[in-house]
């Protein structure tokens, strides 16, 4: 077993998987900016008052990655009963509404917005898969070991996501091109 | 990996989204000054009531633990064995101290072999037969002879409590019915006898 890194080492590492940690944040807490950034927090926390180690057992990557997946499924969890044991919408302080960057938001195309929201409506695994694949160029084998599953397991939820992520697309391309063209020609039957 | 069309198109808009997700992620010093001053704040008061929490948790240990053997340990006993009625302690051991020598002594002794120590034999004699009388109490198969014993002499000795009431001088009298033809002489001889 490797010895236990320094803080400041730990610091190091942390800040240069950052950006990549809070993408998986984001898709370990359904893409809402605030709660992965919350998330990220806790993560920084629980390294810091020992309740997460880096023993050296997987590559620091897959160590961080696994304790954001598990503090933003214990977050949901928690939320969760929050909403369904108490009344949380009247406790708690109504969230601050999302601000956007204007010129950013001009900024993101039709397409991209299809796909942020065909990519909503897939299960988390297959999300997670996608997301770690494709956005964190990781082989199947690195997923399974992130995800905590079997490389079976997640080649399965790879080729589901790729599918059910297709017909989303298709769908919504589909619906886009008949919403244009009414847009064009409002009397044309379709 | 090899990638079709669908793939490349798909790890297409990961990019876009990863470009565009890394454009508003927050800065790593802003999120690691926030934890760390939220550790500090929650330290002091997570080591100033640790103590207690660790001994909180090892007296349930215990307690559990505890609960447990006791469990194991008693329950059986209670729910398996039947109650017995009283008897005296003395009983088994007397009789199988008494019957162990006896078995000893049967044994004819081998041709000449001339026992050691015949009259200082007596105390190892007993000593023997104590440890065959703790070797057969504590074996499963004496220890239900003995349950099986005690079950009968119990029964055949059990009186109930009001039976000394019903008890009286001529008892043995009234249970006796005098026949018809029996002459007077033994009526006589049988009432001498039994008056005496």
């Amino acid at each position: 077993m490797a010895p236990l890194m320094q803080i400041s080492e730990v610091k190091a590492e942390l800040e240069k998987h950052h950006s990549s940690g809070f993408g998986w944040a984001l898709s370990c807490c359904g893409r809402d900016p605030s709660e992965a950034e919350e998330v990220l927090q806790l993560v920084y926390l629980k390294i810091l008052d020992g309740r997460a180690r880096y023993r050296g057992e997987s590559s620091f990557k897959t160590w961080l990655f696994a304790v954001i997946r598990k503090t933003a499924a214990s977050e949901r969890r928690k939320n969760f009963l929050r909403k369904l044991l108490l009344n949380a919408g009247a406790e708690r302080m109504p969230k601050a509404p999302r601000t956007e960057d204007p010129a950013l938001a001009l900024e993101r195309s039709e397409t991209h917005a299809r796909f942020r929201h065909a990519l909503a409506q897939l299960p988390a695994r297959q999300q997670q898969t996608l997301h770690l694949v494709f956005y964190e160029d990781l082989s199947l084998q690195e997923t399974a070991e992130m995800i905590g599953i079997s490389v079976g397991a997640v080649r399965k939820h790879y080729g589901r996501a790729k599918a059910s992520l297709r017909d989303l697309l298709l769908e919504s391309e589909g619906n886009y091109g008949i919403e244009w063209r009414r847009q064009k020609n409002p009397s044309v039957v379709l | 990996m090899g990638l079709n069309g669908e793939d490349k198109r798909i790890r297409a808009l990961f990019c876009e989204l990863k470009r565009e997700e890394k454009r508003t992620s927050p800065l790593f010093t802003k999120t690691w000054n926030i934890a760390e001053a939220e550790f500090h704040r929650r330290g002091f008061s997570r080591r100033r009531f640790q103590p207690s929490s660790n001994l909180l948790r090892f007296a349930t240990a215990i307690l559990v633990v505890s609960l447990v053997l006791a469990a194991t340990v008693l329950l059986p006993r209670y729910l398996r064995l039947p109650r017995q009625p009283r008897q005296p302690k003395h009983d088994y051991a007397k009789q199988e101290v008494a019957a162990a020598p006896r078995a000893t002594s049967e044994e004819p002794p081998r041709s000449g072999e001339v026992p050691a120590n015949r009259e200082s034999g007596k105390p190892t004699d007993r000593l023997v037969a104590i440890r065959r009388s703790v070797r057969v109490k504590k074996s499963p198969v004496a220890s239900a002879q003995r349950a099986r014993s005690v079950k009968q002499n119990g029964l055949s000795e059990w009186q109930s409590p009001t039976a000394k009431l019903l008890r009286s001088a001529g008892d043995e009298l009234l249970r006796f019915v005098p026949q018809m033809n029996e002459s007077a002489e033994e009526m006589k001889k049988f009432l001498a006898n039994d008056l005496n």
